[in-house]
């Protein structure tokens, strides 16, 4: 485990583009928090997710909060996010040589 | 165009991450209790305000969408929420409050535009 991405805000694609070139690269793993996990529901976001990352995490209680996770579980690729605790997430961090939040 | 002495209050930012939805929704009150017309609009990440299966609990915050259920008894009748931004996020107008009314991009620019006041949060 090398790189981890925290991404906490929903972004438009194109912005979402623009700052997965800046600082994503293949392989590293993605965690998305807060307003970052609504990008879930948008099926062409998370395929370009999974096309660079295939570690890409959900934070269950913000997804729970949102009342979203029943439809992550509707989306064709929904099952290929995994949803993690506070505690998995913390470990993710710990484990990790570097962490970009963004 | 002819405007109408109503206030827009749109709200495009989500729930839980900022407090501006909950600014949104108080100052649509503050506006009720004198009277005002009102006009509340969900929009982009703001229509998560409506989803009904919000459990705040999760994060030891709480929801309010039982005051947006409230919000007929403060004569503020209409609720509307963005269908591109549903789309957006694969939601239907099922998942979200009963109360709500669905609207096109372009019918609410007109809700604003009629509006003598439109208020972003």
């Amino acid at each position: 485990m090398s790189r981890l991405h925290l991404i906490s805000d929903s972004f438009e694609t194109q912005t979402l583009a623009q700052k997965s070139e800046r600082y994503l690269e293949k392989n590293d793993s993605v965690l998305l928090i807060a307003d970052g996990v609504l990008m879930g529901l948008q099926q062409h976001i998370v395929q370009s997710l999974l096309d660079t990352s295939d570690n890409c995490y959900l934070l269950d209680q913000d997804c729970r909060c949102r009342g979203i996770s029943l439809l992550l579980g509707k989306q064709p690729n929904g099952g290929r996010l995994k949803l993690i605790s506070y505690e998995t997430m913390v470990d993710l961090c710990a484990r990790s040589e570097q962490v970009i939040a963004w | 165009m002819k405007t109408n002495t109503t206030i827009s209050i749109v709200i495009s930012q989500g729930p839980f991450a900022r407090i501006c939805g909950k600014e949104g929704v108080d100052l649509a009150l503050v506006c009720a209790a004198f009277e005002q017309k009102v006009n509340l609009i969900f929009v982009d990440e703001g229509v998560f305000h409506l989803v009904k299966t919000q459990d705040a609990n999760a994060i030891d915050d709480k929801t309010h969408d039982k005051q947006l259920q409230a919000l007929a008894f403060y004569e503020i009748e209409h609720l509307y929420a963005d269908s591109q931004s549903l789309r957006r996020y694969s939601l239907e107008h099922g998942d979200l409050l009963d109360t709500v009314e669905l609207q096109s991009s372009d019918e609410i620019h007109q809700l604003c535009r009629q509006s003598k006041q439109t208020v972003t949060f």
